[in-house]
Parts: structure tokens; sequence; C-alpha cells
């Protein structure tokens, strides 16, 4: 039987070679496609660090003096303290759980700062973020601690003055930072004048959706331990809502902005959700991963109509030979099976060879990257499988429809011409 | 000729299923195609307001470091009005600079009650010199104003339909962020796809913040800058002068200096730089390349496979014509045309369906995080997708994809063996 296959697609070489050359430029692109989609959505699943539900952000602007409401800020009037007093106005209200001043902070910011954190001779990467923030910050987030503090724990820590880091901080060292809980000899932002404690070590807080937690590093650090320079209306002012009372909080806010929120030269100026900010942050992203599934669904169409056109032929041809082989007791099914057994074949031997491409591609680096390499085993096998399967489907419906049409066929009628 | 359109078309009739699934990875191979062609002409191409893309280079972010810092580290935003107007509105080469802000929210209202959140830029009187807004009523503000501070505004038509709702409001007041205006001006709505002249409300900046908004020693701000040659070829003559300036400025600076990491950017160079990053812009057109090409390749492979076992039914005929003496080239042009005309139909549907997925996709097409919180349409208008250039670019794909698919099924009609051939053996 299997001999006879063999023969058949021989003999059938040079339309199978067409299908054969389709088959094997799809396959590898289906992989390349199909690993950049399982990086990415791998990354997606890992633990954020954060959490955004229910958050708000909200931007603060201020009078100019072009405006008839203007007063001028002085010793006895400041902006931080119009600022200071927002913040407490916002957080008496019912529904607020937890409300937050900070800089270059919040998740889903294209917007950072950087920072230096020495330990004897360990230094933190270039790409350390910087998150100068009040206590609160770590409970509108819902920061975690690496041995299970709670963000209750980590706003405490805060207060107390000591600085919050990444557990990944000294990876490149095989460091991780909980070992290094509660040394006093850290230097922050380069400054060899003054020593810190690092309080806790932090899950890691990753910058986004697509960045893998292993690469992004943070720092955390209070805002109130510096000048009050720091707290102005350009700061960050981010809310976490109960839960249970997260309805209309930003129409209701806005509805009140005028009556309550306006403080001498301080305003409401706009309120965004963190579910708007996370969807716009990463829509490109997104929709990258979007063209891609097109583009696969393009492929698989091809294939489809590919197998359909050659194999509709290939039946038609074969009409007599399959009625002299029904003829000769075959069943349906095995007709059935002996067409479908021809395409799969055929993709067995290309996969093969796809692999061998795949491979070499990955090694020279050109698919995508994922725990700091291209060449993962368990990974390229993977995809490679999903690709052998959503290729086999598509032969499975590409060459079932001529297939069904040939198992009909009537050996009287076919080969009465005979 | 007409011989054989009609020999085509019967041949077409006769497998209707092969000619469909012919047809159809055709029309879909030049949709996908003209969907990625349409799409990055929108964002390139000339059209209004930003009619002058083609000769316009543009310096949207802004950098700067210690100076001699070979650390690589930076700070970088955009650029504040002291740096645009010292390294770039006193460009002596260009037609026409431009300072804009990035569109802000701010809040529209009217004493009377009525009120609004729209974007809003605060620019200088070049920038209606540099993009040509269609105006319904008014006129743009001046340099005087521009110099004297005056509290002046040019608004969108929705901007006024929902405030007034009437078009013609020049000369009445409005408060932006609680501070009194004048409108002189309402514009044509801009679609978003203008990513550069793109607001609601457009202030002069001395009206605004945008000089008071400034960090880095008085370098960085919220300000980009547009600059308008009078040709093309004047590129080069401009970046030297932005770098002769540079230095200039740099000179003048304490200890810090500015840099541009190879800005001024055409619109394409533009398009593609994100953040503070240096584009790769050969790995974008790289990439374009590759994409087309496996879009053409996949579906052209399956049509030489059809178009072949079609030619295989067909060997007996061709052998006729060869025995009564057609030659090799006239057999390769007939299949060429033949098979020409089944890609010019099914490219002719594929660009209805390209058009059709612009309009019913174009959130999808065109939503980016640059436009995803204001507030405006990215709208397309006809002119941008009735181009002769797109029909054009829509039949050069065809006619590649038709070389690509009838190549060889034509070079192996044209030699194949009479005598074999009419015998029904395979050449």
């Amino acid at each position: 039987m299997n001999k006879k296959l063999f023969t058949q697609i021989r003999n059938e070489w040079r339309s199978n070679l067409w299908l054969a050359l389709e088959l094997l430029v799809v396959s590898v692109v289906m992989w390349y496609i199909i690993d950049l989609l399982y990086c990415r959505l791998a990354t997606y699943m890992e633990p954020r660090g954060f959490d955004t539900e229910h958050c708000y952000l909200i931007t603060m602007g201020v009078l100019t003096d072009k405006s008839p409401d203007y007063t001028p800020y002085s010793d006895t009037h400041k902006q931080t303290d119009e600022v200071r007093e927002l913040v407490e106005r916002l957080r008496r209200r019912p529904e607020v759980e937890a409300v937050s001043l900070s800089q270059n902070s919040y998740p889903y910011n294209g917007s950072n700062g950087s920072a230096e954190v020495d330990y004897d001779t360990l230094h933190a990467p270039r790409w350390t973020i910087r998150r100068i923030v009040t206590p609160d910050f770590v409970r509108v987030f819902r920061y975690r601690g690496a041995r299970g503090e709670t963000p209750e724990q980590l706003a405490e820590i805060l207060e107390r003055g000591d600085f919050l880091a990444s557990d990944n901080l000294y990876r490149k060292y095989s460091v991780p930072m909980t070992s290094l809980v509660g040394k006093k000899e850290f230097y922050l932002f380069g400054d060899t004048a003054q020593m810190y404690r690092l309080g806790a070590a932090l899950q890691n807080v990753r910058y986004d959706d697509f960045s893998q937690a292993r690469s992004s590093y943070s720092m955390v650090f209070n805002m109130n331990l510096l000048s009050d320079d720091w707290i102005h209306a350009d700061n960050e002012l981010c809310v976490r809502v109960r839960a249970d009372r997260d309805q209309n909080f930003m129409e209701n806010l806005k509805a009140d902005s005028e009556k309550q929120f306006r403080i001498g030269n301080l305003y409401i100026s706009d309120i965004k959700s963190f579910k708007d900010i996370r969807r716009s942050f990463q829509q490109g992203e997104t929709s990258q991963m979007r063209n891609l599934v097109v583009g696969m669904g393009f492929l698989l169409l091809n294939i489809f109509l590919g197998l359909l056109g050659t194999f509709w032929f290939r039946t038609q041809q074969r009409r007599g030979e399959i009625a002299l082989h029904k003829a000769m007791g075959a069943t349906d099914g095995a007709v059935f099976g002996r067409l479908m057994s021809e395409g799969i074949f055929l993709l067995l031997i290309v996969t093969v060879l796809a692999v061998v491409i795949d491979i070499v591609l990955a090694h020279f680096e050109l698919n995508s990257w994922r725990n700091g390499t291209t060449l993962e085993w368990p990974r390229l096998l993977f995809c490679v499988a999903a690709t052998f399967v959503l290729i086999a489907a598509m032969i499975g419906i590409g060459i079932g429809l001529p297939a069904r049409r040939a198992m009909k066929v009537q050996p009287a009628e076919a080969l009465h011409d005979e | 000729m007409r011989l054989y359109f009609q020999q085509a078309l019967y041949h077409l009739r006769e497998n209707p299923v092969i000619s469909w699934i012919s047809v159809l990875g055709t029309a879909l191979s030049i949709c996908m195609i003209m969907v990625i062609v349409i799409t990055l002409r929108v964002r390139t191409a000339d059209c209004e307001p930003e009619v002058n893309r083609s000769r316009s280079l543009y310096v949207p972010n802004m950098s700067y470091r210690a100076k001699g810092d070979k650390s690589g580290s930076s700070a970088n935003s955009r650029m504040s009005v002291q740096t645009g107007r010292e390294c770039f509105k006193t460009l002596t080469t260009a037609e026409a600079v431009t300072l804009v802000s990035n569109p802000v929210k701010v809040r529209v209202s009217l004493p009377a009650g009525a009120k609004m959140s729209a974007d809003r830029v605060q620019t200088d009187e070049a920038f209606w010199q540099v993009f040509q807004f269609r105006f319904l009523d008014g006129k743009p503000f001046t340099a005087a104003d521009l110099n004297s501070g005056l509290p002046r505004a040019v608004i969108g038509a929705s901007v006024a339909r929902r405030l007034f709702g009437r078009t013609d409001v020049s000369g009445q007041h409005i408060e932006l962020n609680h501070v009194d205006f004048q409108v002189c001006g309402v514009v044509a709505d801009v679609s978003m796809l203008a990513t550069d002249a793109y607001a609601q409300v457009w202030i002069p900046y001395t009206a605004g913040d945008a000089e008071a908004n400034s960090w880095g020693n008085n370098l960085m701000g919220p300000m980009r800058a547009v600059i308008l040659a009078h040709s093309r070829a004047d590129f080069p003559a401009i970046r030297e002068e932005c770098e002769r300036l540079r230095q200039k400025y740099n000179d003048a600076q304490d200890g810090v200096e500015v840099f541009y990491r190879g800005q001024p950017d055409t619109q394409f160079t533009h398009l593609y730089r994100t953040w503070s990053q240096e584009p790769d812009v050969q790995g974008v057109v790289l990439r374009y390349v590759v994409v087309m090409l496996i879009l053409l390749i996949v579906p052209a492979i399956n049509l030489s496979s059809m178009t072949l076992s079609r030619m295989r039914k067909r060997m007996a005929e061709i052998g006729v014509r060869k025995a009564f003496g057609a030659t090799a080239n006239e057999l390769m042009r007939q299949v060429f045309l033949e098979n020409l005309l089944l890609t010019c139909l099914a490219g002719l549907l594929g660009l209805a369906l390209s058009y059709a997925a612009t309009f019913v996709l174009n959130g999808f097409l065109f939503g980016n995080s640059t436009n995803a919180y204001l507030a405006g349409e990215t709208s397309l208008t006809a002119g941008d997708l009735l181009s002769p250039w797109i029909f054009l670019a829509a039949f050069a794909f065809c006619l590649l994809m038709n070389l690509l698919s009838a190549g060889i099924p034509a070079w192996r009609a044209s030699r194949m063996n009479i005598v074999e051939a009419i015998n029904g053996r395979e050449g």
C-alpha cells in the first residue's frame, strides 16, 4: 500500500513539485508567524507585577496669568499645597480606595527616567526604571513583594524611608534582591553622600504587556522624602476605585470637578481610565499581531485553494482509475484515505525540509526573541507542530472536497467509455 | 487579439471551479497588497492639508547630553520654543519653518455655558504656510498676533458647530481652559491621518503655555519643527545648515549639548521613528518587500500549478497550432495574454475589495498609539483612494503576478514537441 502510494506521488511529481514548493514556502512563513505569536502570547501571560483594574489617571491643569481667576504663587500660596489638597479631597470620596502622586511611574507609560542602584560592586542595568512615588502608589497599582508582602506592607516600608527594587535588578550577577533585603549600604541616583536601605524586593514589575518580567528592571522611592519642589501639577495623579463602586467614576468626577476640585489655580483637566491607557499604549503591538493573524489566514486560504484546485483536477483525471479501484472492491473510505494520505505524506516530506530551514533561521537570529534567545528547542518543536497541524487541517479540507466527490464515482458510469 | 480573449473566456467558463479558485486567489493577493499600498500612501503622499509632505523635513524629537558624553545616557523629548527658534526658525535655506506643539486636550467653553473638550496645538503663523487648510470663515492668525501674544484661535468646523451651531463664527469669543480667546478663523475638519497638521483648535504659542513649559536648561519643551524646503533638492543644504546652527547653539550652552539622532527626517522616516530611537529605514523597506513578495509568490505558485494543469489538457491544441506554423514567441504571448485577462479580472475584484477593506476596517488599519486619545476621525477622502497612482500600482502588481504565475507554463508551451504534444504524451 505504502509503496504504491509512493509510486503514485512520484508519477505525479510535476504537479506535486508545485504543491511541495508552495507547502514549503507557507510552512516556513507560518512557522515564523506562529513563533512570533507564541512569544508575544507567552510574554503576555506572564504575571505583570501590577494591577490596573479600576485605576484612573487624572491630569491636572494650572491657570495661567492670562486667566482672570489666576492668583500669583508666593511663599504662602504654593502649588504644592494645592496639589496636596486635591489629593486629600479625592481621598475623601467614598468610592476611592487609594490616591497617589508620582513621576514617570505609572504602568504603560512612554515617559521614563532611569536610576542607578549600586551595592558594593554590583550595579543595576542602565535601563532600570526610576519610580518616584508617594507611598500609596503601591496600593493603587497593587505591587507585591517577592516574599509575599502585601501592597499595604510595601506602602509602610516606603513610608519608613526604605526603597523597593524589583527582584531581578542584579540578575547578571545571579544575586536575587531578596537576599539583600534590609541591607543599608545602597547608593541611589549616583549620589555617594547618602546610603539607603532596601526595604523589600518586588515581584518584577513589567514595563508593559509585551515586555518580559525578566528584563523589566525598576526601583521605587518615596517622593515625600525629597523636597517639596517634586510635588507639582505635572505629576501623575493616579486613583484606585473600590471594585464594587467603579461605576461612572469618570462622569461623576467630571461633573463635580468645577465645584469641588477647583483649588486656587489648580483644576482637573482630563481623566483617563487605565483600560484606555493600556490599549492605546500597546496599539502598535496589538495591530501588528492582528496583521500577522490576517496574514496567516491568507496563507492558509491559499493552501486550501491550491490543494482544492490540484486535487480537483487530479480526481477528474483519475476518474477511470478510481472507478476501477472501486470495481475491484475498494470501499469509499479506502478511496478517500488514499487521496488524503497523498497530501499528508507530501506535507511530511516538506516539513522535514522546512524544519531544517527554520533551525537555520533561528540560528541566525532572524525570528523572535524570548528569554534572551531565538533558538529554544521546546519552543521550536511546539511551533513546528502547530504549523503542521494547521496546514494539515487545510489539506484535510482542500483534498476532502474533491475526494468526497471521487468517492461518489459510479464504476459502471465512469468505465462506460472503456 | 480578439480571438485570444474569446478563447480565454471559453476556457475560463469550461472549468468553473478551477477558474474561481484562480480568480479568488489572485484577487485576495491583490487586495492584501493594495491595502498595504493604500495605507502607506495615505500616510506618505501629499494630501490636504499636508500638501507639502514631499518637500518637508521633520524634527519631532530632541535629545541632549552632557557635552562630549559617550556613555549613551541622554534626555529625550520634544524641543523648547527657544531651541526651535534658534536651531530651526533661523534657517535661511528653507522656504518656511513652523514650530508645533503636540495636540493636548483642552476644555473649550462659551460664557453662555456650552462646553466640550477638544485637541489643541500651539503654533506660529508659518504653520498656515507649511500646511494648506481650507478656511470656511475668517483667516489664520498672523505674525503680528504671534509677536504680541494675542489670544486668537482657529477652530475646526465640528468644534464651531458643536458650540455655536454654525461655522461663520470668526470674531466670537471662546474660553480655552478658562482663558478668553477670540476666534479668527474656522477650517474644515482635519483627518487624524494628517498627523502633523491635526488638531481641532490652533492658537499662537505665545498665547499659550508653550514657552513656560520647558525643562532641561530650557532646551526641551513641547514643540516639534516642520521645515518646508523650496524643493527636495535643497534637503542636503538644509541638513547642512541645521548642523551648523546646532553647533552654534551648543557653543552657547553651558556643559550640555543638543543632538538630533539623524533628524531632520523625510516623511517616510518620520513615519517610522518611534520615541527617541533612530529608525531602521532600510529594515522597514526590506520588511515591506518581503511581505509583498510572500503575498505575491504563494498565490503565484498556485496559479502556475493550475495553469500548467490546464495547459496539459490543451496539449493537443497547442501541438496543432505549432504544426501549422505558430512560433514559440506567439505561443508564449498567447499564454501570457490569456493569463493576463484572468489576472486583471481578479485584480479589479481585488482592488474593489481593498477599497471596501480600507473603509470598513478604518479603525483597525489606522488606529495607533499616537491618535488613540485624540477626538478626531481618521477619515479618508475619495481623492486618497481614486488617484491614478493607485490604479497604476494595482496594474503593475497584476503584471508582476502574471509574470510570476504564467512564466513557466508559457515557457513550457513554447518548448513543446509537436509530435509528443499531439500524441498526448508529456513533454
